[in-house]
């Protein structure tokens, strides 16, 4: 899958499950930690999110805030993987 | 944004829950969260109660009441409500603590449910400053809405402090907003992946572990909070490890939760030694930034399943707990784990991630309530809290007083932090080598525990003897009735023994065996042989031929002194009393002098495989016992002892030495010369006695007798389990002046070792107290790591009286006699398992292989006997768990030449994996094939019988099957006339139909079918009768067809029953061996069994027309012919008979080789129940007799089956029975007025959990003993599931007679044991079980007795009297 179409599948659904699409704008870069948008829990949920969906393992070892502090990083995390 | 419409709600999944349980509890305050804020600093409360109105004003929370609306329970939000902030002035004294006492007092009070749900106050003092206290339900509340709340006030009381105004509510998030999401979450799940995960999970979830005390959980509220205190040095070594590999985590919450449900699990193994836990994890639930901010109730709890391996360390465990925790957390959402799932989460850790910086700029004390109540099914919550930044985490536990007792509560922190301070200092460890209890714990254990420092000066029995024969020798040694020995003469005639031993001779350190009973010679014999330096091994009288010499060879025995002579085994010496009493009187002691580390005797005690293990003690470890056992129970020159136990029974060494080491007597009980041993009931009568050394089974026979024991002082219980009943039981009877010990020890460790003097107690079982001198004791899990208090462990003996070894048996010495892995110290494993407590206590909780698992719950068996043996007119009971029901599998073996399944009852396979059956076979092959016949004898048979005025000359059985199809179309063959006759049961194939209207019109012959609206009921009473549905079946068949025979005067009805089916239902291998000489013929037997077949009383002869079967001419009128006994014909050859006569097939649409559908169901249920196709005795013998190939009959036995399509039919027909595989427990109980199972079952749920209480009670009239007095659990066990299920008590056969047709009907009938009153028809007895029962007794006993006796006298009782009486009427006969 191309990055693109990870962004914009993470972004719909991180707008949908976690600011229930207000109007909190949500870019691909956005700093998802310090925006308050994802807790330890919202990341937990998001990683389920990403595995089942992107049929990718999120080993723990990778769960670090390099990897998921913004949606290009993970798309970047995703497609390097 | 606010919606002012609508004001009414419905609850979310989580106030749901709440509510729900409150509502169980309406005044417990469960789910009150209290808190109390100290501002340190000026407050002015005007002013905060100002705020606290507009607090309540812009906060929706604060107005919810909840209550029954028209879709049941809803929340309203009320749309102003007036709260005044009550102002409490306290003392200034103890200002903290009166504060605190006030708060818990008042957050015990209910909260009005018709109000808003939470309750503020300020409490003051003028010098003390203010403190608010906020006490909210927790429907309202979670741990991130009380942070929101005080910073909500704050914001208020500082705005209004300047002047400013305070927020409105529509300019914050109100938890109305957020009701709708999280009810609509809760009903649909965003992927069906999530909700798999839960279903799974739900099944996967491990049970809460037994913890020792046996409350009923999950009733009471209570709770204790203890404060854990980690003190910061430990804080910072936990640190520390928290950013090292495999503690670490995304955030440093995560790290802490993680670490704290680690240790949890890790201690929650270390107590129990369970191995996976559900551990409950609060989660906030607020995943939005306005629901971040929303107070409310957001927060679930979610199970994780953490597991434990003890070969891996902590770290270990940490990162796989965090692998869970984060799968978990990836799965949550509002109401998405079931209230089924909560109900399964018993502990809970608890990081409260709320903190209350400050009020106003000034910094406040927040304090978190515990107002003594939680969630009943919470046995223990584990809370992280941090109120403020800069203080430290802090740590404390809630304990369900269900579950927990005060001392285990009071110990729960320092255990806690023992195994988290070993953790945190070996995170590499295996966890099973983690240490249990801290230095301070195991001080105190040595302490008590271990006395092997202070043995007494090491004597032999024999020194500690001299001294009495030296200071005392005109005292009495023994007496037996009126004949009494004193020491001096005891001792000369011992020397004359030895004397006489030594002549014929036996030398030092020679084994000799004494098989002598309770008597005056045993004695002399002891002390002669210990004289001479041997070792002497007692022998009980009754110990049977087989194992006496098996003890003599194992031994290496030289000698054996006995009353007779007999053959012994090559190279052992037989002496009798008379050989030694020949030899002169020897006044000169023959003595060879003896060490403490020379051997004493040898005990042989019951092993594993079923012979006896030698259990080897010297002079040492018995000087020791007897030493401390004369001081410890006042042991002296008056004491006088009873010897009335079993010789080889360790035990009875303390009656038979302990008083000749104070100069005491022993009083001989002798076994009687025949019958039974009675001795242990006339104890209860000797008047002198006053001291007795006996097992608990022993003393309950004291019960109903009245003892009359004026001089008894000291009761030394041993041998097994004392419960409390008891020795309340011998209070009663012998009054508080008799000491009652108990004493607690293997044979390994020398008779005794660990006791306790009885005092009233709680505990359902007597303590045994703790070691005796020159012992030590240790309760250690299976790592060897000493338990913590309370904790159960397996008991390990050290000390001077430790068996030097068994003999001859190098792998068992190696695997019970085990050292220390630390202090080195030889110990012995004693099996047994034991809990500690700090007041120097132990107590015993049965054998390792006592407990057992109920669906995963660990019950200890001994437990529910001692709760059971509380119940007042019981006299006993056992508890075993049973397994019922099969799983469905194929066999693990079948014989190599029939295929015969391993699992048919007493199926014996010999070396080559051929059956008993086969085996034998060979012995009457020649009188089964003389029972088979030609055609042509069939042909004339018929012939003979039947005349031209007939319609039909016979009636033929079709089922539409390839087998009796041929016998119709042989039949038709033969020139016959023939009607034939189908069942139709219901269950006939479409197929097999069709080929029989096929059959009958490519024949030209008459046809009817039968049928009964009865048929599911018979098929059901087939099913719970024999375990399948082909019995009810064929006997509907017969029933039938004779109705029709007599009807249409058919002289005979002729079957296609296969030849194995013949041994299925009318053949035995003891018609053709035990009547052969019998002068009747099988025919005449079988015909006399089919008669008796007829009577008995099942569903068809309830539910069918069977009064034709009374009258016996009916039997003439039409008789019955196998046609398979006179045909041999191949399978090949049968097959293209049919296809060429008449074009029959297979039917494809049963799926099987049948064509009845409901026989499958039959095969199931037999399956299931006995573990073995119903198809596999009756194929066996096809396959013997050369009418199948082993292949085909294994083919068809293991023919898949269709669940599915079984359970169709099950509820078709009304079969509801389970079938799964269960373990169950079962209640074996005593006494003479028993009550019954459903009162045994109410008084046990008071006291019990469910899972302990019994699924089946049995009632015998007395608890069956071994021979050394203990409960026969294997032969309570191995009572049938039939007699389980009877109304009668075993009770064990009486004489040689009863014994005899025990023995047979047992054999037949397929039952371990069979009871004298046991019904021949309950226990499943039929005619082809009377054929074979009669024949062993006919051919024992040379009689010719009538298979009908059976039946007219149905139990072994009255048969016995039946015989008896017969055998007596013989005897006159042969007299004259």
């Amino acid at each position: 899958m191309k990055k693109d179409e990870i962004t914009t599948i993470l972004i719909k659904y991180i707008k949908k499950e976690f600011t229930r699409d207000s109007e909190v704008e949500i870019v691909a870069e956005t700093d998802l930690f310090a925006s308050g948008i994802l807790d330890s829990l919202g990341l937990m949920k998001l990683i389920r999110f990403i595995e089942a969906t992107f049929d990718n393992p999120v080993p723990l070892i990778d769960i670090l805030p390099e990897n998921f502090s913004s949606v290009r990083n993970i798309s970047l995390y995703l497609t390097n993987a | 944004m606010t919606n002012p419409t609508p004001t009414y709600y419905p609850l979310t999944p989580s106030q749901k829950q709440i509510w729900t349980g409150q509502l169980l509890f309406p005044d417990s305050p469960l789910y009150h969260v209290p808190y109390l804020f100290k501002f340190n600093g000026a407050i002015n409360p005007e002013v905060l109660q100002n705020a606290f109105q507009e607090l309540v004003n812009c906060t929706d929370i604060l107005r919810i009441v909840i209550g029954e609306g028209n879709e049941g329970l809803e929340q309203q939000v009320l749309p102003t409500y007036t709260f005044a902030l009550e102002r409490i002035e306290m003392g200034s004294a103890d200002f903290e603590k009166s504060v605190e006492k006030w708060a818990l007092d008042r957050s015990n009070l209910p909260l009005a449910t018709n109000k808003p749900l939470f309750d503020a106050a300020i409490l003051e003092n003028r010098e003390s400053g203010f403190v608010l206290y906020l006490n909210l339900h927790h429907v309202i509340t979670d741990a991130i809405t009380a942070s929101l709340l005080f910073e909500r006030l704050s914001g208020i009381y500082d705005n209004l402090i300047q002047g400013k105004p305070a927020l409105t509510e529509l300019e914050l998030p109100q938890y109305r907003d957020c009701i709708t999401p999280l009810v609509a979450q809760g009903e649909s799940h965003a992927q069906d992946a999530t909700i798999r995960y839960w279903q799974d999970k739900q099944t996967r979830l491990p049970v809460f572990p037994q913890l020792g005390s046996p409350g009923k959980p999950g009733l009471d509220t209570k709770t204790t909070r203890v404060a854990i205190p980690l003190g910061s040095e430990r804080f910072k070594k936990i640190t520390e490890l928290l950013g090292q590999k495999g503690f670490a985590t995304f955030t440093r919450q995560m790290s802490l939760t993680n670490f704290f449900t680690s240790v949890l699990t890790a201690y929650l193994y270390r107590v129990s030694g369970q191995r996976a836990f559900t551990i409950g994890t609060p989660v906030h639930n607020r995943y939005t930034h306005q629901e971040k901010k929303t107070p409310g109730l957001f927060i679930g709890v979610y199970p994780l399943i953490n597991k434990i391996d003890p070969e891996r360390s902590f770290r270990e465990l940490a990162a796989s707990n965090y692998q869970e925790l984060a799968e978990t957390l990836g799965h949550c959402g509002s109401g998405i784990a079931s209230t089924a799932i909560s109900r399964n989460i018993n502990c809970i850790v608890n990081y409260l991630p709320a903190t209350f910086t400050n009020f106003g700029g000034m910094p406040v004390e927040t304090k978190w309530i515990h107002p003594g109540y939680s969630d009943p099914m919470h046995y223990i919550r584990l809370h992280l809290t941090e109120f403020a930044a800069d203080e430290p985490l802090e740590l404390s536990a809630d304990l369900s007083s269900d579950v927990f007792t005060a001392e285990q509560i009071n110990s729960f922190p320092q255990n806690f932090l023992d195994i988290l301070d070993a953790l945190v200092a070996q995170p590499d460890e295996t966890l099973g080598k983690i240490s249990r209890v801290n230095p301070e714990m195991e001080a105190l254990f040595l302490e008590n525990f271990d006395k092997t420092a202070l043995a007494p000066e090491p004597k032999t029995f024999l020194e500690l003897f001299q001294e009495q024969v030296q200071n005392q020798p005109e005292n009495t040694a023994f007496t037996l009735n009126d004949s009494a020995v004193s020491y001096a003469e005891y001792q000369q005639k011992a020397n004359t023994w030895a004397a006489a031993l030594k002549a014929s001779g036996c030398q030092r350190g020679d084994t000799v065996a004494l098989q002598l009973g309770r008597t005056e010679d045993y004695m002399f014999a002891l002390l002669a042989i210990m004289q001479l330096g041997g070792i002497f091994i007692p022998m009980p009288s009754d110990l049977p031929a087989e194992r006496r010499d098996y003890i003599l060879v194992d031994s290496g025995c030289s000698f054996i002194l006995s009353r007779s002579t007999f053959t012994t085994p090559e190279g052992i010496q037989v002496l009798t009393p008379e050989d030694l009493n020949r030899a002169e009187p020897n006044e000169t002691p023959e003595f060879n002098s003896l060490g403490t580390a020379d051997r004493a005797y040898i005990i042989y005690t019951s092993g594993s495989t079923g012979n006896p293990k030698g259990v080897a003690i010297q002079h040492g470890a018995l000087g020791n016992y007897l030493q401390w056992a004369r001081d410890r129970y006042a042991i002296d020159a008056q004491t006088v002892m009873p010897l009335f136990t079993s010789l080889g029974f360790d035990l009875t060494l303390t009656s038979t030495l302990l008083p000749l080491v104070a100069g005491g007597r022993v009083s001989l009980v002798p076994e009687p010369a025949i019958g039974p041993d009675l001795a242990a009931l006339r104890i209860w009568s000797m008047e002198d006695i006053t001291a007795i050394k006996l097992t608990p089974s022993h003393l309950r026979l004291a019960g109903d007798r009245n003892p009359e024991l004026p001089n008894l002082k000291t009761l030394i219980v041993g041998g097994e389990n004392f419960q409390t009943a008891l020795a309340e039981q011998a209070t009663a009877n012998f009054g508080h002046g008799v000491a009652i010990y108990n004493e607690y020890g293997p044979t390994e460790a020398t008779i005794g070792c660990i006791v306790h003097r009885y005092a009233p107690t709680q505990s359902a079982s007597v303590p045994i107290g703790s070691t005796i001198a020159g012992m030590g004791a240790f309760i250690l899990d299976e790592h060897m790591q000493l338990t913590p208090p309370g904790v159960p462990g397996e008991i390990y003996l050290s000390g001077a009286g430790l068996s030097t070894g068994y003999i001859n048996r190098a792998e068992l010495n190696q695997e019970r006699f085990v050292f220390h892995p630390e202090s080195g110290q030889r110990l012995y494993r004693t099996g047994d398992v034991g809990i500690w407590n700090t007041d120097g206590v132990m107590e015993y909780h049965g054998r390792n292989d006592e407990q057992v698992k109920v669906n995963g719950h660990r019950v200890e068996l001994q437990e529910i006997e001692a709760v059971l043996a509380q119940f007042p007119s019981l006299e006993g009971a056992a508890v075993s768990l049973d397994t019922i029901n099969k799983p469905l599998q194929e066999s693990e073996a079948n014989c190599r030449e029939c295929g015969l399944p391993s699992e048919y009852p007493s199926a014996d396979f010999d070396e080559n994996n051929v059956c008993h059956l086969c085996r034998s076979f060979a012995d009457y092959q020649n009188e089964v094939a003389s029972y088979f016949k030609t055609e042509d004898d069939l042909y004339q048979q018929i012939r003979s019988g039947t005349n031209s005025d007939n319609k039909y000359d016979c009636l033929s059985l079709l089922s539409g099957g390839k087998d009796s199809t041929y016998v119709l179309a042989k039949l038709i063959d033969m020139g016959f006339k023939v009607l034939a006759f189908t069942l139709d049961n219901g269950y006939i194939s479409e197929q097999a139909k069709a080929n029989i209207d096929k059959i009958v019109t490519a024949l030209g012959v008459d046809h009817v079918y039968g049928s009964t609206e009865h048929m599911n009921e018979i098929f059901v009473d087939s099913l719970e009768r024999h375990a399948n549905v082909c019995n009810g079946c064929f006997k509907t068949i017969y029933t039938l067809s004779t109705q029709i025979a007599l009807e249409h005067e058919i002289p005979f009805i002729v079957t296609g029953l296969s030849r194995g089916q013949f041994f299925e239902t009318r053949l035995a291998e003891e018609t053709f061996m035990d009547f052969r000489d019998s002068g009747k013929s099988i025919d005449d037997i079988i015909l006399e069994a089919r008669k008796l077949y007829h009577q008995e009383d099942d569903a068809i002869k309830q539910l069918l027309e069977t009064e034709i079967f009374n009258d016996a001419n009916n039997f003439e009128k039409v008789q019955f012919i196998d046609f398979y006994r006179y045909t041999d014909v191949s399978l090949s050859e049968l097959l293209r008979f049919l296809k060429e006569k008449i074009g029959w097939e297979r039917p494809t649409d049963t799926g099987r080789s049948t064509n009845c559908l409901i026989n499958q169901l039959g095969i199931y249920v037999h399956k299931k129940k006995k573990g073995y196709s119903n198809y596999a005795f009756p194929y066996s013998w096809d396959v013997r007799l050369g009418h199948k190939t082993r292949e085909e009959s294994l083919d068809e036995i293991n023919e898949a089956l269709d669940e599915e399509e079984i359970r169709k039919m099950m509820g078709e027909i009304g079969y509801f029975e389970d079938l799964e595989p269960t373990d169950q427990l079962v209640a074996y109980v005593a006494g003479d007025n028993l009550p019954n199972s459903q009162e045994l079952r109410a008084y046990l749920a008071g006291k019990l959990p469910a899972y302990m209480i019994p699924t089946t009670f049995k009632k015998v009239e007395a608890l069956p003993l071994t021979p050394n007095g203990k409960v026969d659990k294997k032969a309570l066990q191995e009572l049938n599931p039939l007699q389980l299920g009877a109304a009668t008590k075993y009770v064990a056969p009486r004489n040689d007679l009863e014994e005899l047709l025990a023995e047979h009907w047992g054999e037949v009938l397929q039952l371990e044991k069979v009871g004298i009153h046991d019904n021949f028809i309950d226990l499943g007895g039929h005619s082809l079980a009377a054929i074979r029962i009669t024949g062993r007794i006919n051919r024992e006993l040379t009689l010719e007795l009538p298979l009908s006796k059976i039946f007219e006298h149905p139990t072994v009782a009255e048969y016995g009297v039946y015989l008896e009486n017969k055998l007596e009427e013989l005897m006159a006969l042969d007299d004259d």
